[in-house]
């Protein structure tokens, strides 16, 4: 069996609202990512996936339980786990070449060292000849491949990605999905990916894990034995939808109850 | 004006609306909220008004409607402007006027900026000075003037004081303000990547306030004029408010008229500086075009 990369230990998230409610946003996660693994985590929205993956990334404090990331418990945020936000994230004052640089030049590794790294990310999300675009120049799939071949320039042990294809039209993000796939089949990266969109979890992961509406727990974790490489195609297989209604059915009720939860109690 | 000819031509300029080949862009549809015009009706439009004034001017002066006293004719405004420049008389006030709204906006500028960044990025730096800012910040300044005068004098180091205080909190405010709205991911995406607290202060929160700061700094400015000249209204020894005060001593109203064009066309020209300065040093910034 692969060596777990990562590990989250029994978390918990509670936080106060300002009117001095108390909400419980994660409830006792246990969850694993092996070596070289793609694991997407799916739920509706706000049961607490991305507030799950800032908890792994150091930049919340769970309110109880440990992520471990190499058998280490881990405390702060690092350059070992990079992340990709849903927003644009691009620094808008470098260039797409010193924005990929910008890790690199933190840890100081040699000039030619990093127009080398550089080079080869740009080239691998395909934007060579991008280099010295201002981010304000790119369209929205463009920063997010930037994004990536940032976060993935660092070399981190994990790369965890926060619905990066959010906010991108449905062609684009198909489009970006197979890059990614693609990237990660050639690199044996280790990915902790979140989104909402039932597709796109199959489709990536090697492990889909489904959260329930808030307080989010794991409701379910599947395996999806396809195998690499993926080709688009594979979501008009039988094996695929079968998974896809699974994962729509277990989605609906959480869903169902997230409304639910949201409608006035007539107190 | 070059923005409203683009319109139009984004618009599909005078072609035939979609599914009504027999219908064509009313040439006076003015009155639909946000529709773009032909650019030739804009020109006219804003000519129109500009011939107004003007020709409005030129009937009250020389039809003899209103006195010269009240109102100087074009002739006379342009000999009066050409004489209190060709004798260099209107230099030592502009002189005097800039070097104090200079100074004064730079040294409110140097502690503005770095206190606001602070502020709005750093909760203890807003508990300290926040609860002062705001009480002071809705202090007129003008308010101020007879305390300073008690304090300093009456020289160029008052109205330089009259100035920094002025801008120094409502600067302080809003760049408090550009501070506190740099998108936090900006900065958590920087710790993912390696940064410690001292990088994402340097490397992206500085670097992230910087167009608001020069926007900022732009709107700020145009008040510093208006303090200057108040400052200089009420006591001063040289300088355009003074010059200004003068004339009125002395009747001239032609000698005001051109201190109020001086005046304006040098708040044009400092407004302009920042618009090219932001477009020279900040290239990259959303806010740096033409």
């Amino acid at each position: 069996m692969a060596k777990k990369k990562l590990v989250i230990e029994n978390v918990t998230k509670r936080f106060v609202t300002p009117k001095k409610e108390e909400v419980i946003a994660l409830q006792d996660i246990s969850a694993y990512v092996e070596e070289s693994e793609f694991v997407t985590i799916v739920g509706t929205s706000g049961c607490g996936k991305s507030t799950l993956l800032k908890i792994v990334a150091g930049l919340e404090r769970p309110s109880a339980g440990r992520v471990l990331l190499d058998g280490h418990e881990t405390w702060e945020p690092g350059a070992d786990r990079g992340m990709v936000f849903q927003s644009y994230t691009l620094y808008p004052w470098l260039t797409v070449k010193e924005n990929i640089a910008f890790g690199l030049r933190l840890k100081k590794v040699p000039k030619r060292e990093i127009e080398e790294i550089v080079s080869y990310y740009l080239d691998k999300v395909g934007l060579k000849g991008f280099d010295n675009y201002y981010p304000k120049a790119l369209s929205g799939g463009m920063k997010q491949r930037v994004a990536i071949a940032r976060a993935m320039a660092n070399s981190p042990e994990i790369l965890l990605l926060d619905e990066p294809f959010g906010a991108l039209d449905a062609q684009t993000r198909a489009l970006m999905q197979e890059l990614l796939l693609q990237l990660m089949e050639e690199t044996k990266m280790t990915v902790l990916f979140v989104t909402h969109d039932i597709d796109e979890a199959i489709f990536l992961g090697d492990v889909v894990y489904v959260m329930t509406a808030r307080p989010g727990r794991i409701k379910e974790e599947i395996k999806i034995d396809v195998p690499h490489p993926r080709s688009p195609d594979i979501k008009m297989t039988p094996m695929f939808l079968e998974l896809k209604k699974k994962v729509v059915k277990l989605i609906r009720e959480e869903t169902i109850k997230a409304v639910q939860q949201s409608l006035p109690t007539g107190k | 004006m070059k923005d409203k000819m683009d319109d139009w031509e984004k618009e599909g300029g005078t072609s035939p609306l979609p599914g009504a080949s027999h219908r064509r862009w009313s040439d006076f549809d003015f009155l639909r909220p946000k529709e773009a015009i032909r650019p030739r009706i804009y020109l006219s439009l804003t000519a129109f008004s500009v011939v107004t004034v003007l020709l409005g001017w030129i009937v009250l002066t020389y039809g003899g409607i209103v006195d010269e006293m009240f109102l100087p004719s074009p002739t006379t405004l342009l000999k009066t402007g050409w004489h209190l420049f060709a004798t260099g008389e209107i230099f030592p006030h502009i002189w005097t006027s800039l070097y104090v709204v200079v100074v004064g906006f730079i040294l409110a500028a140097l502690l503005a900026v770095p206190a606001g960044i602070l502020m709005g990025s750093f909760k203890f730096v807003e508990a300290l000075i926040e609860p002062i800012i705001n009480f002071v910040r809705y202090l007129p300044v003008s308010a101020m003037i007879p305390l300073l005068i008690l304090w300093i004098g009456i020289g160029d180091v008052e109205k330089i004081a009259v100035i920094f205080l002025g801008t120094l909190f409502q600067l302080t405010f809003l760049i408090a303000d550009v501070s506190a709205n740099v998108p936090k991911e900006l900065l958590q995406v920087a710790y993912t990547l390696g940064a410690r607290k001292r990088d994402v202060t340097l490397r992206v929160l500085i670097p992230a306030s910087l167009p608001g700061i020069m926007d900022n700094l732009r709107i700020t400015m145009g008040w510093a004029w208006t303090y200057l000249i108040v400052a200089e209204l009420v006591s001063a020894e040289k300088g355009l408010g003074y010059m200004i005060l003068q004339a009125m001593r002395g009747m001239q109203t032609d000698v005001i008229f051109v201190g109020l064009f001086v005046i304006g066309l040098l708040g044009l020209i400092t407004d302009q500086s920042f618009k090219y300065l932001t477009i020279w040093l900040l290239p990259w910034s959303e806010k740096a075009s033409v």
